[in-house]
Order: C-alpha cells, then structure tokens, then sequence
C-alpha cells in the first residue's frame, strides 16, 4: 500500500506543482510578505499532499490546492492577528463611491498593486481569485467556503473601494478630476 | 438560473449585474438583457468599460510572477523530505529492522547514513537549491557550502564504510596526515564516508564527509585564489581558537564554521547547532592549521 503512496509523489507533483508560482504569488499579496508566503505555501502543499487520496482526478486542481492555502492564510491571520476574517468592512463607505470615472492613464502598475493592497484583507482576497487567477464566482465561493452572494458582494465593494483609492491617486496628480466631478451615477 | 426582469430600474440592476456580466457569469438570457442595455445606455456603457479596464489593469499589474529565488527548490525538497519520513516511519523503518536481525552489519551501516535528500536528481534541481543558498551567505563562505552541498549532501553514499587506507588514497599521500586528523577531532559517533580530492565550479578540494545517523558534515580544504579574505567579504568572527578567528555562516539547515591560513580556507559545514558545529571547528584548527603551515613551508 504504501509503495503505492510513495509513487503518488510524483502524481502529485506533476498535478500541483505546475500551480506554484500562482499560489505563491496569491500568497505574497495577502499576507504582504514573502518569507510569511513561503512558510504558508509550504504548509499548503503539506496539507494537499496529505490529502492526495481524496483529490477527484479530473478535476480542478488548482481550485483545490487554493481552497487549501487560503484556509491556511485564514489560520495564519487567526494566529498572528487574532483576527475575525470574516469581518465585513464598513458598508457605509459605499454612498461615497464615485460613479465611472475613467482610469487615469498616467497610473502606474506600482500605484494600482499598492492601491489593491491597501483594501481590506476579503474583498483583496476576492479581487486577486476572481480577476488575476480568473477563477469563477463558484470556484471562488469553493475556495473562500463563502455563499455565492458574498464573493459576488465582496467583489463589487472591493471594486468601488478601488475605484476610490485610485481616483485619489490621481487627484494627488490633478488628473481625473474633471472627469470626476462630472460623472453621473445611475444608481 | 434564474433570469432577471428589468423593469424600470434597468440601469440599476444593469449596475448590479455588470460584473458578472463581464464575467460571463450570467445566464444567456440575462446576458442579452444586460449586453442589450448596456448597447443603448451611454452610462451603463462608459461603466461596462471602465470595469472592464479596470480588471484588466488590475491583472496586468499583479499577475507579473513572483521571482522564484529558490521557492520552488525548496518546496520541492520539503514535500521529497516529508514523502521519505512518511516512507521510512510506514515501510523502510520495519523493513531494516527485519534486515537488522539478518545481516547486522547492514543495518549499522543504515543508522551511520545521514538522511539525505537524494531527490534532487536533476542536475537543474540541485544548481537552483544551490543558488537560492548563495543569497543567504557572503562569497567566501559559499566556497565550502557548494562543495559540501554539491558532494556530500547530493551525494549517494557507497554501501561500505571506506576503511583509512582507501581514504590515504583517495586523498592522496601529501595530504594522509589529515585523515586522522579529522577522524580524531569530530563528535563521537561521527564515521568519515568518504575522502578524497574534488572539484567544483573550477575550484579544487580537499573534502571528508562525515555521518552520524541523520548528521552530516563536511570538513573542505581549498587553496585560496586572488585576493579573497574574510576582511573583504566584511565578515566578523564569532570566536578564536587556537589564535585563529572562526567565522560562522547559516544558510538554510546548513551550519558553517570557518577559518583561513595564510594560503587556505578550511570549511566545517553540517546540520549541527551553530555551536556544536563551532566546538568542531574550534577542535580542528590547530591540528589542521599546524598541518597546512608545514604543508606551505
């Protein structure tokens, strides 16, 4: 049995180790530090390794070793920060949010990767699965263990909140202000 | 899936669903709805567009790859350190203790092994481990560490301990008085695996490998070449012995003590302590550093 086990190492490797980088990088943004996301990603990779035998071949990997590290990032914040992740931000900011102003062309890569590392730990979360790993709402919803209704919730704050940081890093540059002021919401 | 009625209020719910739109998340229904809006209302429309681009500038700039230093080779190395425990504890563990009863000198010999990550087989695996150590300490340490990593801990070990004359001879004649030297001034429980001369990266070595269960150590001799120092590298020494300055070195589970002669670098590296790894080094250098001062004059 166990020379069965010891030959699934390379099964394994070849089914999650080509998902690394994306993992680690995922990592990197949300905890903010690399040595934190190395310490995480090869916690993950333990778990997921350990729990082989239950992975469905055939289906998605990658979704499964994310839902794997991202409950390992949620116990990491539990420990170091003693906090609640599940904590929503405050809604009330939301009536603030401006509507459509266009994105300023003189951002930088830097400014907008500072501006969605400022916003709140779940709606970072759900900015970097849904628009830079491209996963699906309901993949999301698999990783995060959410409803459907809160990635989708979650992701259209942490848009607005972007939009906010954003237009106030171009205001800081006098761009984007006209364009600003001039706009008008139909919600 | 349900299928949205608009109504009156279309460029809310519009709003509402825009990204999920943008996701293709929506139902076919509900996507014409949505893209049929969207194509009249000039609002609705700028906002499509503004989301649209602000999740593609959002992937651009975070997508870009972590660099690897090494995050890779070492992941690797955890999951082949953690698959060969799980093996030795469930399967080779009773296997060599049956073997034990057998052929006794078989399973000393398995217990005088340091656990070794053989796995890295790939001549690519071991450069990228080996470079991901070099950030981790100054150049003149990595001198030692990459013959140590390159020819002991990569290494598979034969199956027989080499008795001393192999060793004299492997070694070769001008350098046999180390040999005892070596085998004296170590931990008990420490069996010279192997010594002989060897190169790396251009460089030439003198190098024991010594095991102690799942210890391994290396002692290195090299001639130094241009103006390479400690002083140069900025490093301060952490004690002396003998009159000589040790200098130390971590890098990963890698321990290294240190100190020159006039002509050479003598390297102890291993898996000790920092301070059992010292009490070595403070051990061997006057008899190694009597030696390499006959050996220059």
């Amino acid at each position: 049995m166990f020379f069965g086990r010891k030959s699934n190492l390379d099964e394994f490797e070849a089914e999650a180790l080509p998902h690394w980088n994306d993992l680690y990088r995922a990592a990197v943004r949300q905890l903010k530090d690399e040595a934190k996301a190395e310490d995480v990603l090869q916690e993950a990779y333990l778990k997921a390794w350990k729990s082989f035998h239950q992975f469905e071949r055939g289906t998605n990997c990658r979704a499964w070793l994310f839902r794997i590290m991202f409950n390992c990032i949620h116990d990491h914040r539990r420990h170091w920060f003693q906090t609640k992740v599940t904590t929503e931000p405050d809604d009330r900011l939301e009536a603030k949010y401006p509507y459509a102003p266009p994105i300023p062309q003189g951002l930088t890569d830097e400014e907008i990767i500072a501006a969605v590392q400022a916003l709140p730990d779940t709606y970072r979360e759900v900015v970097l699965l849904a628009d830079v790993e491209e996963f699906s709402y309901k993949e999301i919803a698999d990783v995060l263990r959410v409803p459907m209704g809160t990635v989708m919730s979650r992701l259209s704050r942490a848009r607005k909140a972007l939009r906010v940081k954003l237009a106030g890093v171009a205001d800081s540059y006098g761009i984007g202000r006209a364009a600003m002021g001039g706009a008008t919401g139909c919600e | 899936m349900r299928v949205i009625d608009f109504g009156q209020e279309e460029c809310k719910k519009a709003a509402d669903l825009l990204d999920a739109f943008l996701k293709n998340e929506l139902s076919a229904e509900t996507s014409q709805r949505i893209a049929e809006h969207v194509d009249k209302c000039e609002t609705c429309s700028q906002e499509a567009k503004y989301r649209s681009e602000l999740q593609e500038r959002v992937q651009k700039a975070l997508r870009q790859e972590m660099p690897d230093a090494g995050v890779e080779a070492r992941l690797k190395a955890r999951l082949r350190r953690k698959a060969s425990n799980e093996y030795l504890l469930h399967w080779a563990a009773p296997l060599a203790a049956a073997a034990a009863l057998v052929i006794g000198s078989f399973a000393v010999w398995q217990k005088m092994q340091p656990e070794q990550e053989r796995w890295m087989t790939s001549t690519e695996d071991q450069r990228a481990y080996l470079e991901s150590l070099y950030g981790q300490v100054a150049n003149v340490i990595q001198i030692g560490l990459r013959d140590h990593v390159h020819c002991a801990y990569f290494r598979k070990f034969a199956e027989t301990l080499p008795t001393m004359d192999e060793i004299v001879a492997l070694v070769g004649g001008d350098y046999e008085e180390l040999a005892p030297v070596v085998r004296d001034s170590v931990p008990e429980g420490f069996h010279i695996l192997l010594g002989h001369q060897c190169g790396y990266a251009g460089r030439h070595y003198i190098h024991f490998a010594l095991g102690r269960e799942d210890d391994l150590m290396s002692v290195i001799i090299t001639r130094k070449e241009g103006d390479e120092s400690f002083d140069k590298d900025q490093l301060l020494p952490v004690l002396e012995a003998a009159g000589s300055p040790v200098y130390a070195a971590t890098a990963d589970q890698f321990e290294t003590a240190a100190f020159d002669t006039e002509n050479y670098f003598v390297f102890v590296i291993s898996n000790l302590p920092r301070e059992e790894n010292l009490e070595v080094a403070g051990a061997l250098t006057p008899r190694i550093r009597a030696f390499l001062d006959r050996a220059s004059s």
